[in-house]
């Protein structure tokens, strides 16, 4: 080993030896400070030049420097940017061998919305897009994925929060990709194009090489998809994008990114089973059975109306995927649709990319205070909370709240502490072409002088929609608890009771004042509610909500003044 | 005798000419071919709708892989992934056929061959 130390002093008169501690270099292999030194995130040896480089950032780098030193062919084929980095440092020729993808001009990186069908995917997703100079189906996408095929049910969960999965960067068609979360998952995505020079392009292809079967342990917290790629963006920017110890999510990321000014421009891309729910419902009786015909049986020599056939083509992608027993007939009808239209002179477009005007931060908190003619007073955090503007733009509602804090004064002055681990509602209206259900799931703890109390509902029903301005909502389900919280009383026992809710909710959709009101009737901890509210959506993203409770004889009133940010 | 001769004589040409014309159809490198099968076949739906739709995003991503992997020029390549007779394909695998067909017919090029 002396010997070795004293090759690299000789051969390299100049060496940056302090570049070992430097803040590149503990980024490039993933170090991270523990109390006695060094580890790295990967535990994959093949990443390491040397046996001991996952714990020892110097010896991996002295020889590392030989290597570079000498030129070494496999060194510069395995670990590009590191030979480019360490060459650059030490004033030694560089001369690559590998090459890279020369139509790579610009990265995005995109943003798919929360898919409410896996607990992983409920805060969205990340990836990098390398853009093609021959355009986005030419183009390759990165991201961070785990392999969870191994584990289901309550296993995924808690493997998912130990970091039982292993994870690793993956290179992909973006036109591959594009049609599982469109098509399959139906999700919207937003894209950010990210402020690169052609220098940090050219790094950000050479570190995705090194990277290649490299594995990590996958968190669904901390660890995921957005920690890693802030990462791997973090290899090759001057600016850090700085992360939580707890939670990352990839709105964080995105965030941190606008507020650094490392993003340009911002795109949606909406999903088209969103184009498909607003003009299906709004078509008659029979041209909805028309459009569930044309997914299901051959074209037969039927008259259909023009809505129903563009209703038909915006649900076609995803039902070839999801029904694919049928994706024949599917297709055979999509051609007769087109020629159809085409034949009236109707056009018909996909839902398309569409820029914004400005790059706005992704709101992901919600913070409020809340009185009610009952003397309750209310302040409440959501450090964690997505799908806050849903109810005011359409029938859908994917609320996802997680680790809220709140803090209530009640009518006799004594003070309670509510801790709702988790709060997630997916309230979409059912159609019986993609017969989406609607439930709802949530769980607090309260603190009240000294007493714990626990609070837990699951719901499942459907949603009715009535054209696009209502949505009626019948749910049942299950509450577990020894605490009512719609009314903060202590139940005196802990039970097992069912929940039952009807609720008809409204919203003006599209209009420029957002509005929604709702009324509903509750069965909950055996009592009975009607509840009546109103939110409008105001300013900078606050949210006022005035709304009435009654139990039996007891009515109260309320007024709540949120802000999303 | 003479006649079966002459017949011997028919079938020889036109087995050179058959010969011929297969060698002159040119293979399409297999990493390119291997981009514009699986971009026809993965992408078949959207490059249907791109023949009826403004947007014809899928097809002029077609045409530029054809184009890459080609002399073809741009345009040429547009006008085949464009030709009314793909339409008629309802399943991915026939689209992708007719493609092949076409860029046979058209350009002596081939995309399917052992890769």
């Amino acid at each position: 080993m002396i010997i070795r130390l004293l090759l690299a002093l000789l051969c390299c008169a100049t060496c940056n030896f302090g570049f070992y501690e430097s803040k590149t270099w503990l980024d490039l292999l993933y170090y991270e400070k523990i109390a006695n030194g060094y580890i790295s995130l990967t535990k994959s040896d093949h990443f390491f030049v040397t046996k001991n480089g996952r714990f020892d950032p110097k010896q991996e780098y002295l020889e590392s420097l030989l290597l570079v030193n000498s030129q070494d062919e496999n060194f510069k084929k395995k670990f590009p940017l590191r030979y480019k980095l360490i060459a650059e440092k030490n004033d030694i020729e560089y001369l690559p061998i590998v090459d890279v993808k020369k139509d790579v001009k610009r990265a995005t990186i995109a943003f798919p919305n929360r898919y409410m069908g896996n607990p992983a995917s409920m805060f969205g997703h990340l990836f990098v897009i390398l853009n093609s100079e021959y355009g986005l189906y030419h183009s390759d996408i990165v991201h961070f994925i785990a392999d969870a095929s191994s584990s289901n049910g309550v296993n995924y969960v808690l493997n998912g929060l130990s970091g039982k999965f292993k994870g690793a960067f993956v290179r992909d068609k973006y036109y591959i990709k594009i049609k599982e979360y469109t098509y399959s998952e139906d999700r919207q995505l937003y894209f950010y194009n990210l402020a690169l020079s052609s220098k940090q392009i050219y790094e950000l292809q050479l570190h995705i090489m090194e990277l290649r079967g490299v594995f990590f342990d996958y968190y669904f917290l901390e660890k995921n998809c957005a920690y890693f790629i802030a990462k791997l963006l973090n290899n090759i920017s001057e600016d850090s994008i700085e992360m939580g110890d707890f939670v990352v999510l990839p709105s964080d990321i995105i965030n941190n990114l606008i507020s650094n000014k490392k993003i340009t421009e911002r795109y949606f891309k909406p999903s088209s089973n969103s184009f498909f729910e607003y003009l299906y419902n709004e078509l008659s009786y029979q041209e909805k059975k028309d459009v569930k015909f044309l997914l299901f049986n051959p074209h037969s020599k039927k008259v259909f109306s023009d809505n129903s056939l563009k209703s038909f083509l915006y649900v076609s992608n995803y039902a070839i995927h999801n029904f694919s027993d049928y994706a024949g007939v599917i297709r055979s009808n999509r051609i007769y649709a087109y020629r159809s239209l085409l034949e009236k002179g109707v056009s018909f477009e996909r839902p398309t990319i569409n820029s914004f005007d400005s790059v706005e931060p992704v709101i992901s908190r919600f913070s409020g205070a809340y009185v009610s003619s009952d003397k309750r007073y209310q302040l409440w955090y959501k450090p964690i909370s997505y799908g806050n503007l849903d109810e005011f733009f359409s029938l859908q509602t994917k609320k996802v709240s997680l680790f809220s804090p709140s803090l209530s004064l009640d009518e006799f002055g004594a003070f309670q502490f509510q801790f709702q681990t988790a709060e997630i509602l997916n309230r979409v209206p059912y159609n019986v072409v993609l017969a989406n259900n609607s439930w709802k799931i949530q769980q607090s703890i309260y603190v009240k002088d000294t007493n714990v109390y626990f609070d837990a509902d699951f719901s499942f029903g459907l949603g009715v929609p009535f054209k696009n301005k209502m949505l009626l909502t019948s749910s049942g389900g299950i509450t577990a608890s020894n605490f009512n919280s719609l009314d903060y009383k202590d139940l005196g026992y802990f039970g097992l009771m069912p929940l039952y809710e009807v609720e008809l909710s409204y919203n003006n959709l599209f209009n420029l004042r957002p509005f929604s009101a709702a009324v509903s009737f509750v069965h909950r901890c055996k009592r009975d509610y009607i509840n009546v509210n109103a939110k409008w959506l105001f300013g900078n993203n606050k949210v006022l909500e005035l709304g009435i409770r009654s139990y039996s004889k007891d009515v109260n009133s309320y007024v709540s003044l949120g802000k999303l940010f | 005798m003479v006649r079966c001769r002459s017949c011997y004589f028919v079938v020889i040409l036109a087995f050179f000419f058959f010969a011929n014309s297969l060698h002159s159809i040119q293979k399409i490198p297999s990493s390119n071919a291997r981009e514009i099968v699986y971009f026809s076949l993965f992408n078949y739906d959207n490059l249907i709708a791109d023949f009826y739709e403004l947007d014809k995003s899928y097809q002029l991503s077609l045409a530029t892989y054809i184009m890459l992997a080609t002399n073809l020029s741009l345009e040429d390549a547009i006008g085949l992934v464009g030709d009314e007779n793909l339409t008629k394909s309802t399943r991915p695998i026939s689209y992708m056929k007719s493609l092949n067909k076409m860029l046979i017919s058209s350009y002596n090029y081939t995309i399917l061959y052992d890769y």
